[in-house]
């Protein structure tokens, strides 16, 4: 197990090679520099959109586990399920606007 | 991403640009000219407001028609359906507010459809929503802050008012003074642009999808998109709901 764990890293590393070479070549070649604004759009997006997921996976796994528990309460558990939903999207919805306002940079 | 207009948008700005002419952007300074006239020279109004008066006329011939027709002892099925969305209201209102909440129901009712069906306009190919755009969003949230504060304002008066935001003690009032001013405030913000991405996003991703494979492949963020519709108006109506609640509370000693 332990051996195809690092036989699989490696080889994961010898074909992610061409990476390095391209790095220089997009650093030089951009025309100002780096794309920050593109690159740190990219980061921003997946860390958010990753938060927000394991954020809603939890209050859904809340949710179906407390109206198991109780399905007469379910409706309400509904609703504050919805609402807590919504909100943590929200915040993830922030940081695509922030990603539409760096992106050009 | 190209921009794609609805059906009225070249009539109503054909037919304005010949009676008056084109837009005197010439003779305003830039800023000026950008805010009242984005899209420069071809527009005198812009997409979302055709849309946003357009759909202003339907609400209102709609439910003239359905009050007309009121009949209280035998409803017909257009009645009985928007009986269910009164009292889904109301049971909205009394249950964030307390118990002067159906007084509230007429405004936030109105947010509620106003933004359901705006952002329904989103599915159709020929409209687009008003909703998508943030002059309009702001604007909600611009009504529903003026209205929470009004009211708390007329509830507690503008000294009691204030009073609720210096916060438990009086030693750290100031700094939670700040801290409450700058939260108040910032739910205009988070409420205009939850709906404003929620609606923007969602359609421009149906754009997206249907100039790929016009045909199945949209379908299910269409879907997605008319959930969203209702549940962005629900959540819009929910809060500003909930900070009427939050602004005229009688705090029980």
């Amino acid at each position: 197990m332990l051996k195809k764990t690092v036989v699989l890293c490696a080889l994961a590393l010898v074909l992610a090679a061409p990476m390095f070479a391209q790095e220089a070549n997009g650093a030089a070649g951009a025309s100002g520099g780096v794309k920050w604004g593109v690159i740190g759009a990219a980061v921003l997006l997946g860390l958010a959109a990753a938060a927000g997921a394991t954020a809603q996976g939890r209050a859904t796994a809340a949710a179906a586990d407390g109206m198991s528990r109780n399905p007469g309460a379910a409706k309400d558990i509904r609703g504050m399920t919805l609402l807590g939903l919504v909100l943590i999207e929200s915040l993830v919805l922030y940081a695509l606007l922030i990603c539409f306002l760096i992106y050009g940079k | 991403m190209q921009e794609h207009h609805s059906i009225l948008f070249r009539p109503i700005n054909a037919l304005l640009i010949r009676l008056l002419g084109e837009p005197p952007v010439d003779r305003l300074s830039p800023g000026v000219a950008h805010f009242l006239f984005p899209d420069g020279k071809e527009a005198w109004i812009p997409d979302t407001a055709i849309m946003a008066l357009l759909l202003t006329l339907v609400i209102f011939i709609l439910f003239r028609m359905a009050a007309r027709r009121y009949d209280a002892a035998r409803p017909s099925k257009t009645q009985s359906f928007l009986e269910m969305i009164v009292s889904f209201l109301r049971d909205l209102c009394e249950e964030a507010i307390g118990h002067g909440g159906k007084a509230y129901v007429g405004v936030i009712g109105a947010l509620f459809i106003f933004i359901a069906m705006g952002n329904l306009f989103g599915v159709f190919y020929f409209l687009q929503p008003p909703t998508g755009s943030l002059s309009t969003t702001v604007a909600l949230a611009l009504v529903a802050f003026i209205y929470f504060n009004y009211h708390g304002v007329r509830e507690h008066g503008l000294g009691g008012y204030l009073k609720h935001f210096m916060g438990p003690m009086l030693a750290i009032a100031p700094l939670f003074f700040v801290i409450e001013i700058i939260g108040t405030l910032a739910r205009i913000l988070s409420l205009s642009l939850r709906l404003f991405m929620n609606i923007f996003g969602e359609h421009t991703t149906t754009n997206v999808f249907a100039s790929l494979v016009p045909v199945v492949v949209p379908w299910p963020m269409m879907a997605l998109g008319v959930f969203t519709a209702f549940l962005q108006a629900y959540v819009f109506a929910l809060l500003t709901a909930v900070y009427i609640g939050t602004a005229v509370a009688h705090e029980e000693h």
